[in-house]
């Protein structure tokens, strides 16, 4: 069974590649080839680490804006090309017709309207919070505790973490701490501290 | 206990080497992973990057593997309707399809394209969950890790490949040498297979994962993915589901901007077309009767008004009326006989759509026309003035424009 799978799966490798070979007037393996390798060297080594510093720098946000800033960026990344309205022909004004630009923005400012909502409810919720970054009241955690069964495995990895870092860079503490930080609900994934640590 | 063992405990493990061997009890409370630990913490010279670590504890194999499934399911989607458009487009001989359901290429083209808008937000969460792996130390294990590895690059420069140049060409963007359509297409049966192989190597993982609830945490991430699709979805489907064209402030397209409110795909001035002078002829050839019409002659014949969308395999479609003349008409005129293959030629001189064919079905079928009037009004000039097809279930490319003749085969 397994056999049979791996078998149809290496013939459409090769009928992909044979393809792309034998029609090479319209496939320019050249070009193919350098876009296949190009988009994900630029990705891995290019795109990641941009995220990776953005959410660095985010790293304290509460967690509604942790998740707002998520979707805006994969919002922003699929909106990009019409925003950049490199495309279209003059003479075609049916193709790209929006102002793709500000209705970006109004996508995103939405975004970040909900998440002050999402915000400021929580925090009536939980009452006036004295600090400006209240630590997971202790009946959440025991909640998620629960909600998780025993949240097995990424336990204690965090918290080792923690210990000893020192000069390492913590590439992407940041989602984490976005989604986190904040406490409530959603956040302190597996330790009843949250992100303030032991 | 240990359902989860842990991309994330790997992760974090094989970014750092040996270093963190000694510490193997405090992540890995499974044997497995404490085995892979002291494994690695007692053959593995220490990685070039001992510095960085990935820390997020967001990345889980329950992550990855919803966040995979959900990809498996935009793929398989985006490959059959993709290959649905293929066949239409390039029919082998013995293959007529039919001409209903009236929405089917429609519908396929819009799942094709806005799940694969959606497919983005799914890719680049499910690669940020992943990359860690990317750096994971030794780099190889054996010709067999090395092979797997080999795939699942494969997978990824595919993946990124379908779906950047998907994205670029429905924003009109061509920044490469080779033929999209070409390359989109031999591309996906090597994604394909690379998927069907991944699936296979991370089935075991996969249910092992599933049947694991996400800890909240997480759950919030994926629920913001989620979100990010359905954004995605609802600012752009309306370029096909004109209910919710209100809401498409992103689609490429906005189903009543264009000449008489319609899209255009190719204008006469990209086609090379100027507006037919009082000369203009229709001619069936190749019928018992050879047929000239003129344009008085066509407005003249029994008229037919049809509702049909226009469906473009860039994921845009809007239902416009139609009025004009059955081409079954046109064919009892010429006398063409009943399994007649027709090929319709546009007054466009160069350009890969030029011609189209009709095979029975669709000429058969009454909602088939030629049409002279859109929405009550005479053919915009970059709507096909005088005469275009319009027929039901059929790519938008091969609803041909400027209709000059007609050969009956």
């Amino acid at each position: 069974m397994k056999a049979l799978g791996y078998t149809l799966a290496g013939a459409l490798i090769v009928l992909g590649f044979t393809g792309l070979a034998l029609d090479a007037t319209h496939s320019k393996p050249l070009g193919w080839a350098l876009w296949f390798a190009g988009l994900v060297l630029a990705h891995d080594l290019l795109l990641m680490p941009l995220v990776l510093a953005i959410a660095l720098l985010a790293r304290r946000a509460r967690a509604p804006y942790g998740y707002a800033l998520v979707i805006g960026g994969l919002v922003t990344a699929v909106a990009l090309p019409m925003v950049l309205g490199l495309g279209g022909r003059a003479d075609n004004p049916s193709q790209l017709p929006l102002p793709y630009g500000a209705n970006l923005a109004a996508v995103l400012l939405a975004l970040a309207a909900a998440a002050t909502v999402a915000h400021l409810s929580r925090r009536n919720r939980k009452g006036p919070a004295p600090s400006p970054a209240p630590s997971p009241a202790p009946s959440a955690s025991t909640r998620v505790r629960e909600g998780a069964g025993q949240p097995a495995s990424g336990h204690g990895v965090g918290q080792g973490e923690g210990d000893g870092a020192g000069a390492e860079a913590d590439v992407d503490q940041e989602v984490e701490d976005l989604a986190a930080a904040g406490g409530g609900g959603d956040g302190g994934v597996d330790e009843p501290g949250g992100l303030r640590g032991p | 206990m240990v359902r989860e063992p842990s991309l994330r405990t790997r992760v974090a493990v094989l970014a750092r080497g040996g270093r963190r061997g000694a510490s193997a009890g405090r992540f890995g409370r499974g044997e497995g992973t404490g085995r892979r630990l002291r494994g690695l913490a007692g053959s593995a010279p220490p990685p070039p990057f001992d510095r960085v670590r990935f820390t997020s504890r967001l990345r889980s194999e329950g992550v990855a593997a919803r966040l995979g499934i959900a990809l498996g399911c935009a793929f398989t989607l985006a490959f059959v309707t993709g290959l649905f458009s293929h066949f239409l487009q390039h029919p082998p001989s013995w293959l007529d399809w039919p001409s209903r359901p009236v929405w089917l290429y429609r519908l396929t083209q819009g799942l094709h394209v806005i799940g694969g808008l959606a497919a983005i937000p799914l890719l680049l969460a499910k690669l940020w969950t992943v990359y860690p792996r990317l750096w994971q130390w030794p780099p190889f294990r054996s010709v067999a890790h090395a092979v797997e590895r080999g795939l699942v690059l494969l997978l990824v420069a595919g993946a990124l490949f379908q779906l950047v140049t998907g994205l670029l060409n429905i924003a009109y963007i061509y920044p490469w040498p080779f033929s999209f359509p070409v390359a989109h297409y031999w591309t996906a049966f090597i994604v394909y297979g690379a998927l069907i192989v991944h699936v296979l190597n991370e089935w075991a993982k996969v249910r092992r994962s599933v049947v694991t609830p996400v800890e909240p945490g997480r759950r919030g991430f994926l629920l913001a993915v989620a979100a990010a699709c359905g954004v995605t979805v609802l600012a752009t489907a309306g370029e096909t589901v004109t209910p919710l064209q209100g809401l498409a402030v992103l689609a490429p397209r906005a189903p009543s901007i264009g000449p008489q409110g319609l899209p255009v795909n190719r204008t006469a001035l990209a086609a090379g077309v100027s507006p037919a002078d009082a000369g203009y002829r229709l001619t069936l050839t190749g019928g018992a009767t050879p047929v000239e019409l003129g344009y008085a002659d066509l407005a003249r014949l029994p008229q037919h008004t049809v509702e049909l969308p226009i469906a473009c395999v860039e994921g845009w479609s809007v239902t416009a009326r139609w009025t004009g003349v059955r081409l079954a008409d046109l064919m009892a005129m010429a006398g063409a006989p009943g399994d007649a293959v027709l090929t319709v030629e546009s007054l466009e001189t160069h350009g890969g759509y030029r011609t189209s064919e009709v095979r029975p079905p669709h000429w058969h079928d009454p909602l088939t026309l030629l049409a002279l009037r859109v929405n009550g009004r005479t053919l915009h000039l970059d709507h096909g003035y005088p005469l275009r097809l319009i027929a039901p279930n059929r790519p938008g490319v091969q609803q041909t424009k400027w209709v000059h003749r007609i050969v009956i085969a």
